[in-house]
């Protein structure tokens, strides 16, 4: 392997999403291009940079440069150098634009065959994008949440009893009065009640349906049509992760099946005993990196280099 | 090799950026420029990021503030220090001289490409104190929420990381090991050259040369002008702050603060921007503090 990329081997670049512009850091190959591209996209917080936490993005960046890769991270729309406002991150409303917009930049760059490599948010966002992302070969995808609804999917890590004592508190009483709390607190007793009625039909049917509570129709969806595609999958987690938990409960229904009908191009991986969620500790951010490097150089291997090569 | 320069150019705003490594081979950093579109800007701006996760929490901001900066017709040069964000170098090499070092190298990149003869700094936490290390006496200084002492600023790092291991002990409902303390922190760092804080790397080479600063002590040696922009629920300004302030008033010089009632967990990271209600009385209050110290300025 010839040595890791720097800044000499990249440059920021600018490029058109809807009615947003785009900043990015595309990083060239340090070694004979394979042709191959990859994209890079960051978990979802007003906080959150196309570098990433302990510029995780940049190790990977400049790791697979060497591999022969062009890489591209960018900031989200509202986010980092890139130009517009976002007010939050919502599961259900993903950011396929903004990937589609880089993907399209990567092409016109003669990159046509495509990776992406996503975390929580991003992850989300490539995966609503990969069935009709042109070019698009396989998605990474680490400790992505399957449901659209992270207030309701923390409902799950607690007892009916657990909220019947929080809900007379007095700050929480206080909540009542502000009408977003009032809508946060509906969908939690919803969900709650949803979810309890749902195991009660479960035992008396014993039938296994695609529950919305655990993995969002929009996601399975999503996997399915992807996979149908023939884009590889791979999903990374911690066994630390409560999103890891929703995935194995909703691997006991269709998800499962799903996963084994196209167990030849899905991989699930879970990291023992770490919360990979958020890059918390370098110890994780540093695995990160070793995976992700491995798995795309692997699926680069199998599928081999272009062979006219970009530039 | 000639650095390569995006541009983009926000016509609604009448805003140009240009984005570039500057530096030599091996040791490049990202640097962006925020420039009014005529070309022509009264005075420079030199912005001096926090690091760690505060970097991370502040970087937007930053950017908020530079486009609105040049909109009011002043060039603006931010920057990613090496061993940050895009550029080169990694995080065990910084050392306050490190960052001292790049903010005079973009200091100079701003005055070579722009033309301007006035520079202002503004620095934010650690950033303050590394803006107060640099610019001559004529230079005006912009501080939000500067640390005051960095021995104290580290601790409070530490304690973050304390905070996170007693929560994730609650979660696992495992009894925390042993007796944690910011001192076993710190001695963890001398010993093996770092710690983990939620994933951030806290280097003995930042901490031991910086570990000793002060900001009163870095304005002594270069009082000039100053704005402090503190967040906070009192109205009054922070006891750390008053050294600073007596030795910038005692060489005769203006210490402006402006009071905003906000707190800000600079640790941790916010899930909704919303929350970030600080910042454009912030960014309102330095324009035009910096548009009344270049009043005379023509752009």
């Amino acid at each position: 392997m010839t040595g890791l990329a720097t800044a000499t081997h990249e440059q920021p670049v600018y490029f058109p999403a809807a009615e947003h512009t785009l900043f990015g850091i595309f990083t060239r190959p340090t070694r004979a291009p394979n042709g191959l591209g990859v994209i890079l996209m960051e978990g979802g917080s007003p906080s959150m940079v196309s570098f990433q936490r302990n510029r995780l993005a940049v190790r990977i960046a400049r790791r697979l440069a060497a591999l022969g890769y062009h890489v591209l991270r960018f900031d989200y729309h509202g986010v980092g150098d890139s130009s517009g406002r976002v007010e939050a991150f919502r599961l259900d409303r993903p950011f396929e634009g903004d990937l589609g917009a880089a993907a399209h930049w990567m092409r016109q760059q003669g990159l046509t065959r495509l990776t992406v490599v996503g975390s929580c948010f991003g992850a989300r966002s490539a995966l609503a994008a990969a069935a009709d992302l042109e070019g698009l070969e396989s998605l990474a995808m680490i400790a992505m949440s399957i449901s659209d609804d992270l207030a309701v999917l923390r409902a799950d890590e607690y007892s009916v009893g657990h909220y019947v004592a929080r809900g007379l508190r007095p700050d929480k009483l206080k909540g009542l009065l502000d009408p977003k709390m009032r809508k946060v607190y509906g969908k939690v007793i919803r969900h709650k009640l949803k979810a309890v009625t749902g195991r009660l039909t479960q035992r008396l049917t014993a039938r296994q349906p695609l529950d919305p509570a655990v993995i969002s129709p929009k996601v399975f969806h999503n996997i399915r049509r992807a996979a149908e595609r023939g884009v590889h999958l791979f999903f990374v987690y911690g066994e630390g992760d409560a999103f890891y938990h929703d995935f194995q409960r909703a691997r006991q229904g269709p998800l499962g099946r799903l996963l084994d009908r196209y167990d030849d191009r899905i991989t699930v991986d879970c990291e023992t005993d770490r919360e990979v969620h958020g890059f918390t500790s370098v110890p994780v951010q540093d695995h990160a990196v070793e995976r992700v490097v491995q798995w795309v150089a692997r699926r680069g291997a199998a599928t081999g280099p272009v062979t006219r090569a970009a530039g | 090799m000639t650095p390569d320069i995006a541009t983009w150019r926000d016509a609604a705003a009448g805003i140009v950026e240009e984005a570039a490594f500057f530096g030599p081979q091996g040791g490049r950093a990202l640097g962006v420029r925020h420039l009014p579109e005529s070309g022509t800007a009264r005075a420079g701006v030199v912005v001096l990021s926090p690091l760690k996760a505060e970097y991370m929490k502040n970087y937007r901001h930053e950017v908020v503030l530079a486009r609105e900066l040049a909109k009011r017709g002043f060039a603006v040069q931010r920057l990613n220090y090496r061993g940050t964000g895009h550029s080169d170098g990694v995080s065990a090499d910084i050392t306050f001289e490190t960052l001292v070092e790049d903010a005079r190298a973009v200091e100079r990149e701003l005055r070579e490409r722009t033309g301007v003869e006035d520079v202002a700094f503004l620095g934010t936490r650690l950033g303050g104190l590394v803006a107060a290390a640099v610019g001559g006496t004529d230079a005006p200084l912009v501080l939000w929420e500067p640390v005051a002492e960095a021995g104290s600023y580290f601790r409070e790092i530490f304690r973050s990381r304390l905070m996170s291991d007693m929560r994730l002990a609650k979660q696992r409902q495992a009894a925390a090991t042993g007796r944690p303390s910011t001192q076993a922190l710190m001695d963890e760092m001398t010993r093996t050259g770092a710690v983990d804080v939620l994933g951030y790397s806290i280097d003995r080479g930042l901490y031991e040369s910086t570990k000793d600063r002060t900001l009163a002590a870095e304005l002594a040696a270069r009082p000039r002008r100053v704005l402090l922009v503190q967040c906070s629920r009192s109205q009054e300004l922070r006891g750390a702050y008053a050294p600073a302030k007596e030795r910038v008033e005692a060489a005769g010089r203006e210490f402006q603060t402006v009071i905003i009632p906000a707190q800000v967990a600079w640790q941790f990271q916010d899930t909704e921007a919303s929350r970030d209600t600080w910042v454009e009385p912030a960014v309102a209050a330095t324009a035009e503090w910096l548009a009344n110290t270049f009043a005379g300025v023509a752009a």
